[in-house]
């Protein structure tokens, strides 16, 4: 971090090398657009140098930190242009890999979520989709499915609670 | 909100599509313990979400394009205030800091004027209290992060002359910092006047806005949005168009804008 702080060519290109793709997946897939998710991804690293100071391991991982900054703009933008639809969902389970990825760059991140995502129904995990990846409110999905509000705040964090538990024995308390 | 209530909000403001109670929810945080813990954990989760996308390739040059961004940030000695979606973010807290300020300004500078010791002894008393009346009121504001410190400071003329000022800094640890500066009971010479921010002996300068006029009083309330950490930003001064320094003052330390424990 202190690399990054500086400034540092490398320390940038470091942080590039083990989240770069993933930024730049979560912006096309929320986004819809390699533009607008190559625009995020640069945003997303310019706002970490800028708060590079304020990053403190003890209150989480360096990835989860990342990746808040990342969903936050990401869902930011998605908000501010209403009227636009939506990208469709593609959950890596639904989609093989980018043909040529190397396998050695798949991130223990992306380990983790996958065991995470595993441990849930489809109907879990179409509903964490609907709110973590396409910005939908509880309220939204409880009019459109015609179920009270309250089970599906109920549902999400039953939900979230698997995807915790997953990987409850790797994480740190 | 009670527990139940920030409960109930705690997933949809973990995904990040809170129905508008984040300020609420992040309030309530600050002090129960047993909510926080909740709160961690759903945060853990949906961080972990993010990592679950099919991977897709960007384009090659990506990586020389955002070191590009990033290093040109670094080197620059002053970046102009970001646009979209930060600022908006940000500006939801500028703005009630912005109307918190204004009352407070009013306040200290009568202090200022007064000039009787009493009341300048008890200074620091005044600005943890209009701190704290700060926190309340940036907590009010819509998405701010709990890691989010402001820091405050008054602003007095150098030697003999008119006007007085406060300054407020607001640092926080995902969206842009903020720096709002009010004056009050200056004369109309030598305008525009520069307000600074300034770091160390032979530190940094950051040029916050110009005050072109000033109001009836004398006075002129200035905010900035800014694309640095003003963690290290400890004095603020005032100058007219010729340079001469009209104010001055240093900044208190950083606080941070959760409440304390009951």
């Amino acid at each position: 971090m202190e690399g990054l702080l500086a400034g540092d060519d490398a320390a940038i290109r470091a942080l590039y090398a083990r989240f770069g793709r993933p930024v730049y997946t979560m912006g096309l897939r929320l986004l819809g657009s390699r533009e607008a998710a190559e625009e995020l991804t640069q945003d997303v690293f310019l706002t970490a140098w800028r708060k590079a100071a304020r990053f403190d391991p003890q209150r989480g991982r360096l990835s989860t930190w990342l990746m808040t900054i990342a969903h936050n703009l990401a869902v930011d933008r998605l908000r501010r242009d209403t009227g636009v639809s939506r990208p469709r969902l593609v959950l890596v389970d639904e989609v093989p890999d980018v043909p040529g990825a190397d396998e050695e760059v798949v991130l223990m991140e992306r380990d983790e979520a996958l065991r995470a995502l595993a441990s849930l129904s489809d109907a879990e995990r179409r509903l964490i989709a609907r709110t973590y990846f396409r910005g939908m409110t509880a309220r939204e999905i409880a009019e459109a499915d015609g179920i009270p509000l309250g089970t599906v705040k109920t549902r999400l964090r039953s939900a979230l609670i698997k995807v915790r538990r997953a990987n409850e024995e790797k994480e740190p308390s | 909100m009670n527990c139940a209530g920030v409960r109930e909000r705690l997933p949809e403001h973990a995904l990040g599509v809170g129905d508008g109670h984040a300020s609420e929810i992040e309030l309530h945080l600050g002090w129960c313990a047993a909510c926080r813990r909740e709160a961690r954990e759903l945060d853990r989760a949906a961080g972990m979400l993010a990592f679950a996308l099919a991977p897709a390739e960007p384009s090659a040059d990506l990586e020389d394009r955002v070191v590009a961004t990033v290093t040109d940030a670094a080197s620059a000695t002053h970046r102009p205030a970001t646009i979209g979606a930060r600022v908006r973010r940000a500006g939801v807290i500028l703005l009630a800091a912005a109307v918190a300020l204004a009352g407070l300004g009013t306040g200290a500078v009568l202090a200022h004027r007064s000039g009787r010791a009493a009341q300048i002894a008890s200074q620091a008393r005044q600005q943890n209290e209009e701190l704290a009346r700060f926190r309340t009121l940036i907590q009010n504001a819509a998405y701010v992060d709990p890691g989010t410190e402001a820091a405050l400071g008054t602003l007095d003329p150098p030697s003999k002359g008119p006007g007085s000022g406060s300054a407020l800094t607001i640092v926080s640890p995902t969206v842009d910092d903020q720096v709002i500066v009010i004056v009050t009971g200056m004369r109309a010479k030598r305008l525009p006047f520069t307000v600074t921010l300034e770091a160390g002996r032979a530190g940094r300068t950051l040029i916050v806005a110009k005050i072109r006029r000033l109001d009836s009083g004398g006075g002129a309330t200035v905010a900035r949005v800014v694309g640095e950490d003003l963690s290290g930003f400890g004095r603020v001064v005032v100058r007219d168009a010729a340079g001469k320094i009209l104010l001055i003052g240093t900044m208190g330390a950083q606080a941070p804008v959760s409440s304390p424990a009951p």
